[in-house]
């Protein structure tokens, strides 16, 4: 090892080079690095850049005894441990589960129904337009409000079944539209070899397309659940009962009760502690599938 | 065929030609593809297609088990006419195997899962029994070493055997062909044509469009030339390739030959 004294810290013995996407800094120029990966190891480098501005910025003008007691209070955290966890980040979870499983199955449906001709593609088409060109916090909204007045009818699970059912609906509208993308992808000809075999349209659908459609979709539906896993902090419009909050909801409600803002951070950590991971495997998988092919 | 047959519309009749187009026309928008084509296949005989790109074969193949629906004509499968809306056009094709020239197989799904999803799923066989099945076919175009395989880990001209044998698998009581070896390497094709030989021999009724000249020599037991989505020619493939009649047949075999 004959580097020069400048170039920054040495990589351990014993490993050959850096782990992909991070220890980049101990690494010399080298010809591979006008790459294709070129651009995004600017990108990358660039929002480094950003962090450790705006981290320097803060050092620097924040007034450090305040925000230790505000924003890193150990007392708050004791109080709203462990239902941080138990109650919020749980319900989190939960919302964004059942939002996105059954979403995905009236997404399934939608874009079959917009595949097809006559008055089910127009459904189908209106209803995506519909929800996807609504804020999602207002089809929440209306769906908690409107829909008990409307109909007289009050969905299961009292306002947050409603909401819920407003998350459902956007996510049913945003995830048929990724996987008809999908399906679309699928050469016809696979269609043609299954129906010369004389299996039924539905059939054909059912074995031979939409598991190829939807394997091809895995990376952009698990960024809409990435995005779903967000925006369900817009069911707080619903009005949630204590023990259903989610985790936007409990940690403004901890920031007016104790008059802090450690439940806000505490709360962020754990959106990034799933969401962080989740972005990573999409961009693993679209890399496994990029190899694929 | 007369229309006071005794048996249902959608009941084949085996003294009938399994395949029989009258008149068919098609028509891609403005383009007229298919110009009347009137023929019949009998049973057991191997019809080869021949004739310039973008003559109309490919289509001609493809009406036959509705890929494509014609824009006017008829066509009579084991004497059920199948262009009319009463006819359940999946058990037609059922009978109809069809092998293409990029192979279409399944590749989310293993060689032996190819030859028997249609099995069960068309037929109503049970697991066993498909299996049974598909394992003979594949023992038939010699891939009986290649069950667990899945598509991509096979070479093309293993992947088209999978294909004819995952249409075998249907008892088909005809077989198409679309330039089944246009895909392959030359050092494959070869393999393939091997297995259509062998199915010529045990009688089975074919339709093969095809550019392999020597194949519709010595297995072909009619050649058609088509040009311009017409029948130009036909007759006994040795005379047609040896003393082709019509100066348009004569133009192009002077081209492939
Ligand atoms: N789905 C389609 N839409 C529009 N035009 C088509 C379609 N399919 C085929 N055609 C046209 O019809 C004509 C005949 O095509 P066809 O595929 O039957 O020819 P072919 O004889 O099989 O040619 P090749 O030897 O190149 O396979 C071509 O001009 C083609 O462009
Ligand atoms: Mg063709």
């Amino acid at each position: 090892m004959d580097e020069p004294a400048f170039s920054a810290p040495r990589l351990a013995s014993g490993q050959t080079g850096p782990e992909p996407g991070q220890g980049r800094g101990g690494r010399r120029f080298s010809l591979s690095d006008i790459r294709p990966t070129v651009r995004r190891r600017v990108a990358r480098a660039s929002s480094f850049a950003v962090v450790a501005v705006v981290l320097i910025l803060a050092v620097a003008l924040a007034d450090w005894r305040r925000v230790g007691r505000q924003f890193f209070n150990l007392e708050v955290l004791a109080q709203i441990w462990p239902n941080v966890i138990v109650i919020a980040l749980r319900n989190t979870l939960l919302y964004t589960l059942v939002a996105f499983v059954v979403g995905t199955v009236f997404a399934i449906i939608l874009a079959l129904m917009k595949m097809a001709k006559g008055p089910a593609r127009w459904f189908a088409v209106g209803f995506i337009e519909l929800f996807r060109g609504l804020p999602a916090l207002l089809t929440i909204f209306m769906c908690a409000f409107m829909i008990p007045i409307a109909f007289g009818y009050h969905l299961p699970g009292g306002s947050m079944g409603a909401g819920l059912f407003g998350l459902i609906l956007v996510t049913s509208a945003y995830n048929a539209e990724v996987i008809r993308s999908g399906i679309e992808a699928i050469p016809k000809g696979q269609r043609e070899a299954a129906r010369s075999l004389g299996m039924t349209h539905l059939s054909t659908m059912v074995h031979i397309i939409l598991p190829q459609g939807l394997r091809v979709v895995i990376p952009p539906l698990t960024n809409e659940f990435v995005m779903l896993l967000k925006d369900s902090a817009l069911l707080f419009i619903a009005g949630l009962a204590s023990t259903e909050r989610e985790l936007t909801t409990f940690g403004r409600d901890g920031m007016t009760t104790y008059a802090s803002a450690t439940p806000l951070i505490v709360v962020a950590v754990c959106y990034l502690v799933v969401t962080i991971p989740l972005t990573y495997l999409v961009s693993l998988l679209e890399k496994k599938m990029a190899v694929k092919k | 065929m007369s229309p006071g047959r005794l048996h249902p519309r959608d009941t084949p009749d085996p003294a009938a030609p399994p395949i029989q187009t009258i008149g068919l026309h098609k028509f891609f928008g403005d383009h007229h593809v298919l110009k009347g084509i009137d023929l019949k296949v009998r049973r057991g005989e191997v019809v080869c297609v021949i004739g310039p790109s973008g003559s109309g074969k490919s289509t001609l193949l493809r009406s036959v088990n509705l890929l494509e629906w014609p824009t006017r004509g008829r066509i009579l499968i084991e004497g059920i006419d199948v262009l009319d809306p009463d006819v359940n056009l999946d058990r037609v094709r059922t009978r109809i195997g069809m092998v293409f020239q990029q192979f279409n197989l399944f590749p989310h799904m293993t060689v032996l899962r190819n030859t028997t999803i249609a099995q069960e799923n068309v037929l109503g066989r049970d697991k066993e029994e498909a299996a049974a099945v598909g394992r003979s076919m594949l023992e038939r175009v010699g891939l009986s070493d290649k069950i667990d395989a899945h598509p991509s880990q096979l070479s093309g001209g293993q992947q088209q055997r999978v294909a004819i044998a995952r249409s075998l698998a249907m008892n088909p009581d005809m077989m198409l062909f679309d330039e089944p070896t246009s895909a392959l390497d030359p050092e494959l094709v070869g393999e393939v044509l091997q297995v259509m030989r062998d199915l010529a021999e045990s009688g089975m009724t074919m339709m093969v469009v095809t550019h392999e000249m020597g194949f519709a020599r010595e297995v072909g037991t009619r050649l058609i030339f088509m040009d311009d989505g017409q029948v130009v020619e036909e007759g006994d493939p040795r005379e047609v390739l040896a003393a082709p009649q019509h100066p348009r047949t004569q133009l192009f075999l002077s081209k492939v030959l």
